[in-house]
């Protein structure tokens, strides 16, 4: 009997990886040819070395993935995110590509077909998506594709990724491109280096090993690149002989007459020279870009510098000023939906728990979202744009005298909004222990997720006054002096660093400044939503974990027996008979007196009088303490958890009040205030200054591949806050 | 990228071989070689600084800025010291 064929079979799925340089628009051409679905974005603990999506509107059933990759000048490894695109391009890391899309600025032809070269010889089928037309066509730069084409031996699409133009065609030629041969041209090496070049790729086939056969580009690369990461990875598979062999091979080539290092880029560049020479045609006698005008201003190192202090202003009185009429909507929201609530559920556990657990809790975290997203706008706009290499480009002086160079800037930028993504983002930076101290430094810059603390008691305790003529609020100014301390601290502490356990020299910068473009929408709406989903997403999963945990922890016991003697309390004051007005009020004292009492007695009051030795130096009461401690998984927390706490603590009247009148309202059981600007600044040096993420420690465990550093981070950075909380307190109380 | 065979130039074109970090603003010149490590010199030359391309100088300055082809590349003292170029009076 014939074997039951199963009549679907799965199709295979087949890989295409979208290459190319940086800031040729490979996200957004991934993104046109995936339709935005797939992106698996930047969220906070996610690891995201690959982002793939499924090929929309695909013509055949077979499902078709494609893979964004880090954007690289060449396939010679210099940097962590290099390595990344590599692994992808010979499979090493997951399946191995079916088609490569080269994408090729076209406004940069020559630069950019260098990649394209190495990558015509790994074998794999190509598409050449010449990106940017509408760029090229503006300085005159005429690109004939036919000829390109026929010159590279690959199929040459023009297309504008960031308008949707050529991805139908695009799209078509991928699904054709699958199946093909490839039949590309490429550039011929002098005899000596073909030579070394075989004899070295025959002698890996037969070095002993794990079967792990090198293909000819990377002989190549190990070849041609003395000491670099090919040849240490491969010398690690196969031994010190390889090293020895290498050695004398290159010594070959040089007593032939070439240079090791130079002869791959010479033939590449000189090819390349005479394909541009044969298909472009410049229009136009070449103008000075705009780009080139502009960069006369913002790359001044003082007029630029003086421009960019003026971006940060600008986008930090925004954050404020826009984003605090926005924030008192959704507070009042929240406000009202409690109260609704309340009127709905009777009073008990099951109320407590959803009134001043979860719509307290996340209803005060949700409140920032606002302002949140503002940021993350700006700095998307920021990156977008190109601007953010200029930024490096203006600061690697000041970067110097901290031992880095401007290249960890962009990272620590980026850090601002989250520190995940800027840890990683610190991939590109070529010296390893740079890149450790950039890592390290990164999360003491103030991320968004700090941003609640600051606003919550800024508006509550710093007057609104007007300074600088108007130009600034007195609440603005100390945002970003809040803002600017992490930063202020990162200097001393990359100090030691360089000093002491990631001990080397400056190095020299390094950077290519894209040409300015318009921020696309798609591009900048995107990344915000994104980042405002995974903010969302956490706020309503970790924050409400751990807002019920603290409120359960505040609420029981919840005896009887308090119950019982606040009610006799209550029977007396009506019996005494006095006046209406009177009465009220002593029966909000009792109910205050009751809530309190309740909050007291609570597992979490118990814990909390605990530890209130350790926090009383700082300013802080037991409440504050408790709040912070449980903000370390994740600081956003702590709103919530004040807000879960203060809700707890508070009669009936006062559920209707904000968090921040609530604040304002809380006493020492003597009767003093707990908050005032002193205990308000401890609290946010403490929170400017800790490090409080679960998600950066492991980023840190992950990029670093080691417990040492993540570790190392939180220890040091604990330490800072509270010392630093210590100082602020011990002062401020004595000047205000 | 614009590029030149540098052994086809007469010699009365001829200058001195200077480090790029020499240039002032705004005037080009033939990049020679790169007397760099073979990290460094690698990375240069991936970008764009080979024998015989032509490089202006934009903002000369630590960093400095300069064109090479079309793209625009920031380069520290480190990197600058290192490109030796030749400034050519045809160009
Ligand atoms: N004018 C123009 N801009 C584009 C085009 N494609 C991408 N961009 C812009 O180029 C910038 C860099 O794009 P991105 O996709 O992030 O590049 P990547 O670094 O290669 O991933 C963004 O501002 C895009 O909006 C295009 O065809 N024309
Ligand atoms: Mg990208």
């Amino acid at each position: 009997m014939p074997a039951v064929i199963p009549l679907t079979v799965a199709p295979r799925t087949r890989t295409v990886a979208v290459v190319g340089n940086p800031n040729t628009g490979k996200s957004t051409l991934f993104n046109a040819l995936t339709g935005f679905r797939q992106r698996v974005g930047n969220y906070p603990g996610v690891t995201v070395e690959r982002h793939a999506g499924f090929l929309r509107d695909s013509t055949t059933s077979v499902p078709i993935e494609i893979v964004d990759l880090p954007g690289t000048y060449s396939l010679s490894v210099h940097a962590e995110d290099e390595a990344i695109v590599l692994d992808a391009l010979l499979g090493r890391s997951d399946r191995d590509s079916d088609l490569i899309v080269s994408v090729v600025d076209a406004a940069n032809l020559s630069r950019n077909l260098f990649l394209t070269t190495q990558i015509l010889e790994l074998g794999t089928p190509v598409i050449v998506a010449l990106n940017m037309m509408d760029l090229a066509d503006r300085a005159g730069i005429r690109v004939d594709c036919e000829a390109l084409s026929r010159e590279l031996g690959v199929p040459v699409i023009p297309i504008v990724a960031n308008k949707g133009t050529g991805i139908a065609e695009l799209r078509q030629a991928i699904v054709a491109g699958l199946d093909s041969d490839c039949t590309h041209h490429c550039p011929s090496f002098p005899e000596c280096v073909c030579a070394e070049l075989d004899g070295l790729c025959s002698s890996l086939k037969s070095a002993p090993g794990d079967g792990f056969i090198p293909s000819r580009v990377e002989a190549m690369q190990t070849l041609l690149a003395p000491g670099g990461f090919h040849e240490s990875r491969l010398v690690k598979r196969c031994g010190r002989g390889l090293a020895e062999e290498l050695a004398e091979r290159r010594h070959r080539i040089t007593t032939a007459g070439e240079s090791v290092v130079e002869v791959e880029a010479q033939v590449r560049y000189a090819w390349i020279q005479r394909v541009v020479d044969r298909v472009v045609i410049h229009e136009r006698p070449e103008t000075r870009p705009r780009t080139e005008i502009a960069d006369r201003i913002l790359t001044h190192p003082i007029v630029g510098l003086t421009v960019f202090v003026a971006v940060m202003a600008v986008i930090f009185q925004s954050v404020y000023a826009l984003g605090g009429p926005l924030r008192d909507f959704v507070d009042g929201g929240f406000t009202a939906i409690g109260q609704q609530v309340a009127s709905w559920i009777p009073a008990g556990a099951i109320r407590s728990l959803i009134v001043d657990g979860v719509i307290a809790g996340v209803g005060a975290v949700l409140t920032f979202l606002p302002q949140i997203l503002i940021l993350f706008f700006f700095i998307a706009i920021l990156e977008d744009c190109g601007y953010m290499a200029r930024a490096a480009f203006l600061l690697d002086r000041w970067m110097g005298t901290i031992g880095l160079n401007g290249k960890s800037f962009i990272p620590l930028l980026s850090s601002f909004a989250c520190a995940v993504p800027g840890i990683m983002a610190t991939r590109t930076i070529e010296d390893r222990r740079d890149r450790f101290v950039t890592i390290l430094i990164a999360p003491l810059m103030s991320c968004s997720a700090r941003l609640p603390v600051y606003v919550l008691l800024i508006g509550a305790f710093v007057p609104a006054t007007a300074i600088l003529g108007g130009l600034l609020s007195l609440q603005a100014a100390t945002l970003l002096a809040m803002y600017g301390l992490g930063a202020i601290v990162a200097i001393p502490v990359a100090i030691i660093l360089k000093r002491t356990v990631l001990k080397g020299p400056v190095q020299s910068f390094l950077l290519e400044l894209p040409t300015f473009k318009w921020p696309s929408y798609h591009t900048v709406f995107f990344r915000v939503f994104e980042q405002g989903k995974a903010f969302t997403v956490s706020a309503g999963t970790m924050i409400f974990a751990v807002a019920i945990v603290i409120w359960a922890l505040g609420y029981y016991p919840h005896p009887a027996s308090i119950a019982a003697q606040h009610d006799a309390l209550r029977q007396a004051a009506i019996a005494s008979a006095v006046a209406c007005d009177e009465l009220s009020q002593r029966l909000a004292a009792i109910d205050h007196n009751e809530a309190s009492e309740y909050l007291n007695t609570s597992l979490l009051g118990r814990m909390g009088r605990w530890i209130e030795p350790a926090v009383k130096p700082l300013g802080w009461d037991w409440r504050i303490g408790t709040a912070a401690i449980a903000s370390f998984p994740a600081r956003e927390v702590v709103v919530a958890t004040m807000g879960t706490i203060y809700g707890l603590g508070s009669d009936k009247q006062a559920a209707s009040q904000g968090l921040r009148e609530k604040m304002k309202s809380a006493t020492w059981p003597d009767g003093k205030p707990v908050f005032n600007a002193a205990v308000a600044f401890s609290l946010m040096v403490f929170f400017a200054l800790c490090c409080q993420c679960g998600a950066t420690l492991a980023t840190i465990k992950r990029e670093t591949r080691s417990w040492r550093w993540p570790v190392f981070t939180f220890v040091y950075m604990t330490s800072l806050a509270y010392v630093g909380a210590l100082i602020t307190y011990q002062v401020a109380i004595r000047f205000i | 990228m614009e590029m030149i065979n540098p052994d086809s130039l007469l010699p009365v074109n001829l200058s001195p071989l200077e480090p790029l970090q020499s240039l002032d603003a705004g005037t080009q010149a033939m990049v020679i070689e790169v007397k760099a490590d073979a990290a460094s010199a690698k990375r240069l030359a991936d970008m764009g600084f080979v024998r015989g391309s032509v490089v202006e100088m934009l903002r000369p300055g630590k960093p400095c800025l300069v064109r090479v082809g079309n793209s625009y590349v920031g380069l520290g003292v480190g990197h600058q010291k290192r490109v030796v170029v030749q400034r050519s009076s045809s160009m």
